[in-house]
């Protein structure tokens, strides 16, 4: 074994640089236990982390975190009143990896104006009135104190709407994947790739519904353990001679999972379906073992 | 079956790098232990399901994620939905992360980067088109202002990495830059910056290496959770 090869492949491995033999080999050098290669990795990672640093940073707009509250608030009303059948569906759908990759981006272009309320007018009016030096003081008690009534009126109203908010992309999201799956079962001709459990998780099974002609594909899968903390499942299309990703997915306590491909295959061409199992939040090229593959495709004429 | 594919560097070093020779290693490692410490315990509230707890790791970490989407994306939405997406994944997949494997904003930047380039891939796909990536050849980086809602740390790395990456020559920091920022690969950096592919390979490692040294006590800190119970 040479490490000096290892060791000067680190930086490229951190970087996401290696691809497939080297990557392999690499893999394989660091399973078998080398502790200075380990350690050199390490220490590139932390470079390749500290990179993200030379951006710029830049806080995001303010409405961008009552968007993502709103959204846990959802999620937490959800857990709370147990696992209805809507929550259990979308658990089942990867967290973070927007249905609507693909699509004209579903961000609402609404955003409530704050600003716009308390509403002017009251109290500018009053003050127009000739006779104001009288009727002025009462008058402008009145108008702020409505005013008051007004932004406490407009501030819940705001919050209930991010909360509704939240609630219709949660909506949106499933109704887009909904219909992504509708497309590919009405589909003309559908191709259907069998994927079956290999070593590591022998009773697992699923299938690829793929319409080449929609660009549509779903993933189904029955039976697979939920991953270790820490890892997630990720889906990766093969076509010819590399893997390409085709995102990470959450598997239900019942074993089963759902996933809308994000980028399917154009080419009706023959392809292969394997799921690996990854880091959290998946790797740019497989690291895992191959858990589940599928090759065969039956196609189905309508 | 196995491909051979094992998992990622699954153990850590157990014990960190020297660094007696470094500059003010306790002041910085003392830094970084309060700031992994103070995320680590954030965390463990998020697992517990505490929403204040994901607006303190919001507060201090978004505008990181934010700039590398910015960075990467160059789409002010597309940018904002990876903040969104990052943080939902946070809180939905909390147990994702393990405190003992490492320190937590470099398990933020990993998911961050990782989901960026899969946006930045997605799209060069459906645009079928050579991405519209370029890496900032002429300027080095300058550091903005400092974020005053970053933590203090997280601004002296900030400093840090800009200076180091401003003492690299043109061609290493355009090529790390490319790699890093724009998810290509050696072959189509030595296209994009016109160079042989070995010298684009070996541009990308001497870069790295000479980071590694600029940004030592930084990188140290990172390695071992900037605590000494290390990552096993």
């Amino acid at each position: 074994m040479n490490d000096d090869r290892f060791m000067e492949q680190a930086p490229d491995y951190a970087l996401g640089l290696l691809e497939a033999e080297e990557l392999e080999a690499f893999e394989r050098h660091l399973a078998a236990g080398c502790a200075q290669c380990e350690q050199e990795l390490a220490s590139m990672d932390a470079v390749g982390d500290a990179l993200a640093y030379s951006a710029p940073a830049l806080a995001p707009p303010t409405a961008l975190c009552d968007r993502v509250l709103a959204a846990i608030a959802t999620d937490l009303e959800h857990e709370r009143a147990g696992a209805d059948a809507l929550a259990a569906e979308a658990a089942a759908v990867p967290a973070g990896q927007p249905l609507y990759r693909g699509q004209p981006t579903a961000t609402p272009t609404y955003e409530p104006s704050p600003a716009e309320w308390p509403p002017r007018v009251p109290v500018v009016a009053v003050r127009s009135i000739p006779w104001w030096v009288r009727v002025g003081p009462p008058l402008a008690f009145a108008a702020t104190l409505a005013t008051v009534l007004v932004g406490a009126w407009a501030y819940r109203l705001d919050r209930q709407l991010t909360l509704v908010r939240g609630d219709l992309e949660r909506v949106q999201s499933e109704n887009q994947a909904l219909a992504r799956i509708l497309d590919v079962v009405q589909s003309d001709r559908l191709r259907v790739v069998a994927l079956g459990g290999l070593e590591g998780a022998p009773q697992a099974h699923g299938r690829v519904l793929w319409s080449p002609e929609k660009k549509q594909a779903v993933l189904y899968v029955f039976e697979l353990p939920r991953p270790p903390a820490g890892k997630e499942y990720q889906l990766w299309v093969i076509d010819g001679q590399t893997p390409r990703s085709e995102g990470v997915f959450a598997v239900g306590a019942d074993g089963r999972a759902t996933h809308v491909l994000p980028e399917p295959p154009a080419a009706a061409g023959a392809s292969a379906f394997a799921i690996t199992i990854e880091p959290a939040g998946g790797m740019r090229q497989p690291t895992g073992a191959i858990l589940l593959l599928g090759s065969e495709g039956a196609v189905i004429d309508g | 079956m196995d491909l051979g594919f094992g998992p990622r560097a699954a153990g850590r070093p157990s014990s960190p790098r020297p660094s007696e020779d470094r500059l003010q290693p306790n002041s910085t490692r003392q830094l970084a232990a309060e700031t992994h410490a103070l995320d680590r315990d954030l965390m463990n509230r998020v697992r517990a399901r505490d929403p204040e707890a994901l607006r303190a790791l919001y507060d201090r970490h978004a505008s990181l994620v934010h700039g590398l989407g910015l960075r990467v994306l160059r789409d002010a939405t597309e940018a904002e939905d990876l903040v969104q997406d990052v943080f939902l994944h946070l809180w939905r997949r909390a147990e994702m992360f393990d405190g003992e494997r490492g320190v937590f904003t470099g398990w933020l930047v990993s998911l961050a980067r990782n989901r960026a380039i899969d946006r930045l891939r997605a799209r060069r796909t459906r645009e079928r088109k050579g991405d519209e990536f370029e890496a900032e050849q002429a300027a080095p980086p300058t550091a903005g202002p400092s974020d005053p809602d970053a933590t203090t740390y997280a601004n002296e790395l900030r400093g840090a990495v800009v200076r180091a990456l401003g003492t690299l020559p043109d061609q290493q920091r355009a090529a790390l830059e490319l790699a890093y920022f724009g998810g290509l690969s050696h072959s189509e950096i030595a296209e994009r910056l016109d160079a042989p592919l070995g010298t684009v390979k070996t541009r990308v490692r001497q870069g790295m290496l000479r980071l590694r040294e600029l940004l030592g006590e930084f990188v140290d800190a990172g390695l071992a959770s900037g605590t000494e119970d290390g990552r096993r």
